[in-house]
């Protein structure tokens, strides 16, 4: 048996589809880190549920961040007892939180409140967030919380 | 000026693949960093149409008050700092299979004080989650436990 190798073959491996690969991989989690951005107030500390459960259905949510008062928004506005709700990036009272989740409810009516609260948040802060969702008309609530308290 | 075929046909990739997997590596470390969050979901007191009679489901009241304390039916269970609750989960697994038992909803009212931490309502709900009690709901009055 003869065994024939081409020298030139060797020499430059094509790397036109490598490239195309990475290309397309970069594009994928570049768009998974913009997207992971949409109303998500990183400095929010969430609490800890063990038996929370890692939600399928992500649709049709709309989210309040609430921070404990008095800590500062990332644009450094100050939670006040007046604006204590996080809509799209700025502050809100609960008639504005209202008019915020009114609006969204007209788009998507099966609109499913998704509340994103600090651990040290108060709860009454939390009753006045699902007080205005029930007087608009939305009885879907739903907490955000971590699985495990691990570091991150 | 003069210009060589050969340049011209031959680009140098290997810096451009550089800053490419570099890009790469470092979006994917920063996606994988993000944790992931979980629900924790309650029922909020709805209006929904009823055809038939409704049978008056077995309905307990959890208490939690600003220092940590758990109150169920004015019975206090675990200490005001312990998260996790076995008290309170085992006595829920009861409640849950006696509810089950007599073929009754089990239901579950949380009134937390306007100053309790969200972690402590959290831990509650936790506690509900694993005794699979599902129809978990919140006090709205502003009520004494605070």
């Amino acid at each position: 048996m003869k065994m024939k190798r081409k020298q030139d073959l060797e020499m430059d491996v094509d790397m036109t589809p490598m490239i195309d690969c990475v290309f397309l991989l970069l594009i994928f989690f570049m768009c998974v880190a913009s997207m992971s951005k949409v109303d998500m107030t990183p400095e929010l500390e969430l609490p800890v549920a063990p038996k929370a459960a890692v939600p399928e259905d992500l649709r049709a949510r709309g989210v309040i961040n609430i921070l404990p008062l008095g800590s500062l928004t990332g644009s450094g506005e100050e939670v006040t007892e007046q604006k204590p709700f996080m809509v799209s990036g700025s502050l809100v009272d609960d008639r504005g939180l209202k008019a915020a989740i009114g609006e969204r409810l007209k788009a998507e009516p099966e609109l499913r409140v998704y509340m994103r609260i600090d651990r040290n948040a108060d709860f009454k802060l939390v009753r006045r967030a699902i007080k205005a969702c029930a007087e608009v008309g939305v009885f879907d609530v739903i907490f955000g919380s971590f699985q495990s308290s691990g570091g991150g | 000026m003069k210009r060589s075929d050969a340049v011209m046909m031959k680009v140098d990739m290997t810096p451009m693949i550089d800053c490419v997997f570099l890009l790469l590596i470092f979006f994917m470390v920063t996606s994988t960093l993000h944790r992931q969050e979980a629900d924790i979901s309650f029922a909020l007191p709805g209006v929904a149409d009823q055809s038939e009679p409704v049978e008056i489901p077995d309905e307990q009241i959890i208490e939690i008050y600003e220092d940590g304390r758990v109150l169920l039916n004015d019975l206090e269970y675990d200490s005001p700092d312990n998260q996790e609750m076995p008290e309170l989960v085992d006595t829920l697994v009861r409640f849950k299979a006696t509810a089950d038992a007599n073929k009754v909803e089990a239901m579950i009212t949380i009134a937390p004080g306007g100053l309790v931490k969200h972690q402590r309502v959290v831990d509650v709900l936790n506690a509900c989650a694993a005794a699979k009690i599902n129809n978990v709901t919140f006090a709205m009055e502003e009520d004494d436990a605070s």
